[in-house]
């Protein structure tokens, strides 16, 4: 029988990052999934990145992750959100052709060395030594030994589709079973596990829209790679199409809202608030007259659509019924209801910083299970098991990420000390520091943890340093360059920005809002590649606050410097609130640092534990 | 440890009907059993009549006692309350015998400590039990008690909240674009973003005179040698205080004395008159004059009436702080072009313009407060310090508000605020924490 350093069990985004990041940090890896056809496969919206995800995409793809690149290979459309806020919440988000992410990542995930992949559905861990794991047995009877395991069963846990009352099937993914005996093993073996239910709209037929009568959304054409690895060329872009629900629309829910399986009593576990149903807005928002629809294209060799803002647990009669009332769609027809799905999570305040469950020696778990959403959440959670699993297997240090480093740090921050009481999804506004968190940055705050780890080959490193090399000269251009007067007049001009009267540095006056350094660069004559002008760019404007953020940050460290004993009685403590109390009796944090970021706990309750430490302190 | 029992007389030393004395901490109740005979916790908070007992067993007085089990306590401890007789036998016995049943003297402001320390009151509250227990006039009373109830905090925290609703809005703008809803409006930004620094700003308006609440305002009555300055200080006192002659220049030194206008406190302080010094003891007693007058809230500036002002007393009358007052009004009919429309005539002797001064100060003094009692007001420097901080950042907030800003610079901004209203309220590090606590209580010494 073989011994594997890292099994990974899932193919899904937390899956192959963690596979990926395992194999870059040397250990042997088996990938053991229930389709091989299926890995790197996107379940729900056929996009990747957006809000505080596609900083993750850069985060991932920094430490050699697979996410970005797959991403540039199959992106059919391209957009940079917020681009008219500030700088440090630009949030890159592309649509993907859906077969071809999927084959781009087992492609990526196949050049690396030392992964191997079986398929095969697991049936149980295997255990030596006490609660030690030691790999696995699946439903056939095969055994795989690993030192370590990480776990990413997405929705598989006890999944259950539903599609209207009626129908309920128990499965991981619409055409794929579940995995029962697993989860029946860990709840037995103490480990506590809840439910949430999340949902998916319906997909259609793209040749039965009238596309004329909607609003087309075109993508940006300016060059954008979410990875740093090459500038691999794009596929042919496509439009998505916006149109709106009609006050009819609202009705026939209204109508059947007892025929969903939601509102019909069937699925109790809780849902994502930022993600709802089209039963839960026509309910919330009664007085809404109209609800926006997104058709996103599948692919390039498809016509099918994806329905973005009409997720449902109608059943499917009802759902074509409801679609054919929104203008454009009249005669289309349905290839694939919409469905809820509720799974089993494992809460995640049950493991710690590497994302290793507390108790159970070389056992990880990431993505879904952990109870977060999201592709690119799971991806971030893969990367911090992959290389945290590789690092136990082979004996070396763990290796924590934290909140000031990125927001794979906020996040994991969130879920192990905060825990979760919805399917968690990032938000620039969860981070401290998001002047200094941004995407384009990633590459600079993560690489030196790449280079220490030794995570990639020599000429990925030199793609990697040549890239911040060339984004380094432009800043030191803009330091030494002036432009007079005359020359930044009309750039200042366009954006009602006030004259300058004597000649100025252009890295001085690209502090200004709106002032753009390319565009300075270019009235003051010098020819500069956009695409390296943008981190310059952004560290003007932001000078004097990156400053502050780093000095946030050194107090925020020394606030994890004050560590709470470990067998503290909480409830003892008087001078706790009671609701504080039994937070940090659940998540008993180590360090008041991690005890502040708990959901309910006051800066007064802090008060009170900084009292009790320096009383224990004092004794 | 800050837990073992402590006991204390709890009203001041020496010849009185009554004493209390209070005795909190672990094993409270088990001391008070050595102490008082037939003791028993329950019923709490009830008063019972009992001997109380030295270590021999000899009975030293009888009174009442009353038992505050924890943690409904002031301090959050076990805690005994005895009552006995006053003076300088009875009280000091039992509170020795106190002692030898194992309970510590308490430290100054230690009751107070432990109750900040197992949370009974915040630190706003816990400066508020010291200025309640050092108010000499209504006005401060009633401002430090409804510190006490918490009043200041709860407005510190509902300026939080505030604070945290306008941060949703650009949480909502950065984090959710292209929702159903649309973008929020710009000017409900900039209106939620106007109304909590008009709160903020309002609070701090107080800061000046509520400071002057805490310690009283300073009144200085200034002017001229034979002016009336003390017969003036003596009237607006109610009694006697300095000594009053024919004689110009009597008084050599400042005097100072604390009084209540309308319930408002004030530190009334009677100086030697201005003039060319004469000897060394008079330019002493003139410098000290010049340095009240800097460090006046008010000047009361006395020119007796007929008298045209010289050239020092003119350049002073224009100062902001300083009220004219033309004295000794009834004793001869003034000619009218001497004095200016502003100037206050009073006279001791008529009572002559006496009511009108006390409004005058009261309202000079004093109008930046409240209108209502229970609004709360800014006491110590370190309040207006944290609300200065709270309010500029959210000056520097403003800019990135608007169309076209930048609403992250803008929700740091507001951050800022935020964190100097936590440091209000509690501070959140150990090392500050000790040094507020060790400095502000008298602990360790």
């Amino acid at each position: 029988m073989m011994l594997y350093d890292v099994l990974v069990i899932g193919g899904g985004h937390a899956g192959t990052e963690a596979a990926a990041l395992a194999s870059r940090y040397g250990a042997r890896v088996l990938l053991v999934t229930q389709n091989l056809e299926t890995i790197g496969q996107m379940s729900c919206n056929p996009a990747i990145g957006g809000i505080a995800k596609g900083t993750v995409v850069r985060e991932v793809d920094a430490l050699g992750g697979i996410m970005g690149r797959a991403t540039d290979l199959s992106r059919i459309q391209f957009r940079m959100l917020n681009r008219s806020k500030g700088p440090a919440v630009w949030s890159p988000r592309a649509q993907c052709d859906r077969g071809l992410y999927r084959r781009s990542v087992r492609w990526l995930l196949e050049r690396l060395p030392n992964i191997h992949f079986a398929q095969g559905t697991v049936a149980s861990l295997l255990f030596e030594s006490g609660p030690q794991v030691s790999g696995v047995r699946l439903t056939d009877g095969r055994r795989y030994q690993a030192r370590s395991v990480v776990l990413t069963a997405g929705t598989f846990l006890r999944g259950r589709i539903h599609l209207g009352l009626d129908t309920q099937i128990p499965a991981g993914r619409a055409g794929e079973g579940p995995s029962v005996e697993m989860v029946e093993d860990l709840v037995n073996n103490g480990l506590t596990v809840e439910r949430f239910k999340t949902g998916t709209p319906p997909r259609i037929d793209g040749r039965s829209v009238n596309s004329g009568a909607l609003e087309r959304q075109d993508g940006e054409d300016q060059p954008y790679w979410f990875s740093f690895h090459e500038k691999a060329p794009h596929p042919k872009q496509l439009p998505c199409f916006l149109t709106w629900t009609k006050p009819e629309t609202q009705e026939i829910i209204e109508r059947h809202l007892q025929e969903s399986a939601l509102y019909g009593g069937a699925i109790s576990g809780r849902g994502p608030r930022y993600c709802p149903s089209i039963e839960d807005k026509v309910v919330r928002f009664p007085n809404a007259q109209r609800h926006q629809v997104f058709l996103e294209p599948e692919g390039l060799e498809t016509s099918e659509m994806y329905v973005n803002g009409l997720s449902t647990s109608l059943p499917p009669a009802v759902q074509l019924e409801y679609l054919r009332s929104v203008p454009g769609l009249e005669q289309v027809q349905m290839t694939r209801p919409g469905y809820a799905i509720e799974y089993d999570y494992f809460p995640p305040t049950q493991l710690d910083a590497t994302l290793a469950v507390r108790g159970f020696p070389g056992l990880f778990f990431a993505g879904q299970i952990n109870g977060t959403t999201g592709y690119e959440e799971a991806a971030g959670q893969g990367v911090v098991a992959g290389l945290n699993s590789a690092a136990f297997a082979q004996e070396r240090e763990p290796i924590a990420i934290g909140r000031g480093d990125g927001f794979i740090g906020v996040m994991v921050d969130d879920l192990v000390h905060r825990g979760v009481d919805e399917p968690y999804r990032l938000f620039t506004s969860r981070a401290e520091y998001r002047i200094l968190l941004r995407q384009d940055n990633a590459l600079r705050r993560f690489l030196p943890l790449a280079e220490r780890l030794n995570l990639l080959p020599d000429e990925e490193l030199d793609a990697a340093l040549s890239r911040m090399g060339r984004e380094d000269e432009v800043m030191q251009t803009a330091q030494l360059t002036t432009i007079t007067p005359d020359e930044a007049a009309p750039v200042l001009e366009a954006v009602e920005s006030p004259k300058i009267t004597q000649s100025l540095k252009i890295s001085e006056l690209a502090r200004r809002p709106g002032v753009s350094l390319g565009e300075l660069f270019r009235a003051a004559g010098q020819d500069v590649d956009e695409d390296d002008t943008t981190w310059a760019d952004i560290e003007c404007k932001y000078e004097g606050y990156i400053a502050r953020e780093h000095e946030m940050i050194a107090k925020l460290q020394k606030m994890e410097r004050y560590e709470l004993p470990e067998g503290l009685d909480y409830f003892s403590l008087n001078a706790v609130s009671y609701e504080a109390r039994e937070k940090l009796d659940q998540v008993r944090p180590g360090t008041l640092g991690q005890a502040g970021r708990i959901p309910g706990v006051t800066p007064s309750d802090l008060q009170g534990l900084a009292i009790e430490i320096a009383r224990s302190t004092s004794r | 440890m800050l837990s073992d029992p402590i006991a204390a007389l709890a009203t001041p030393p020496g010849r009185s009907a009554l004493a209390v004395i209070r005795l909190s901490g672990e094993g409270a109740f088990a001391i008070a059993e050595q102490v008082v005979r037939s003791f028993r916790v329950q019923p709490e908070r009830t008063a019972r009549l009992a001997f109380f007992l030295d270590a021999e067993g000899h009975t030293v007085d009888q009174g009442l006692y009353l038992t505050f089990p924890s943690p409904r306590s002031v301090t959050g401890e076990d805690l005994v309350e005895l009552t006995c007789h006053g003076g300088r036998v009875a009280s000091v016995q039992v509170l020795t015998a106190l002692h030898a049943a194992g309970a510590r003297a308490a430290r100054p402001g230690e009751f107070t400590l432990r109750a900040v320390l197992n949370r009974k009151m915040d630190l706003l509250q816990a400066e508020a039990v010291g200025d309640l227990v050092d108010a000499g006039a209504k006005r401060q009373a009633r401002s430090a008690l409804d510190q006490l109830d918490g009043g200041l905090s709860r407005r510190i925290a509902h300026l939080r909240d505030r604070l945290i609703a306008l941060q949703a809005l650009l949480a909502y703008d950065v984090d959710f674009p292209g929702e159903d809803d649309g973008p929020v409006s710009p000017e409900r930004v900039l209106e939620a973003h106007q109304e909590v620094m008009r709160e903020v700003a309002a609070l701090l308006a107080t800061a000046p005179a509520g400071e002057r609440l805490r310690v009283g305002a300073v009144v200085v009555l200034a002017g001229p040698p034979n002016a009336g300055k003390s017969s003036l200080f003596n009237t607006l006192l109610g009694h006697d205080r300095a000594l009053v002659t024919e004689i110009p220049g009597t008084t050599r030194d400042a005097i100072e004395a604390a009084t209540e206008f309308e319930g408002w406190p004030v530190r009334l302080v009677d100086t030697a008159g201005l003039w060319e010094a004469r000897d060394r003891l008079d330019r002493l007693g003139v410098e000290v004059s010049r340095r009240y007058l800097a460090g006046a809230d008010l000047v009361l500036l006395c020119l007796e009436t007929g008298r045209v002002p010289g050239e020092e007393e003119r350049a002073l009358a224009t100062w902001d702080n300083v009220v004219v007052l033309r004295t000794k009004a009834d004793h001869m009919d003034a000619p009218s072009t001497d004095r200016s429309e502003e100037d206050l005539p009073v006279s001791i002797v008529t009572g002559e313009g006496l009511e009108r001064l006390r409004s005058v100060l009261v309202d000079r003094l004093f109008r930046e407060m409240p209108s209502s009692d229970y609004e709360p007001v800014l006491t110590r420097e370190r309040h207006r310090l944290a609300l200065d901080r709270a309010h500029q950042a959210l000056v520097d907030a403003g800019p990135f508000l608007k169309p076209g800003g930048d609403a992250v610079l803008g929700a740091h901004h507001i951050e800022n605020a935020v964190v100097a209203l936590d440091e209000l309220i509690g501070v959140v590090d150990p090392e500050d924490i000790l040094t507020r606590i060790f400095s502000q209580f008298c602990v360790g010494k």
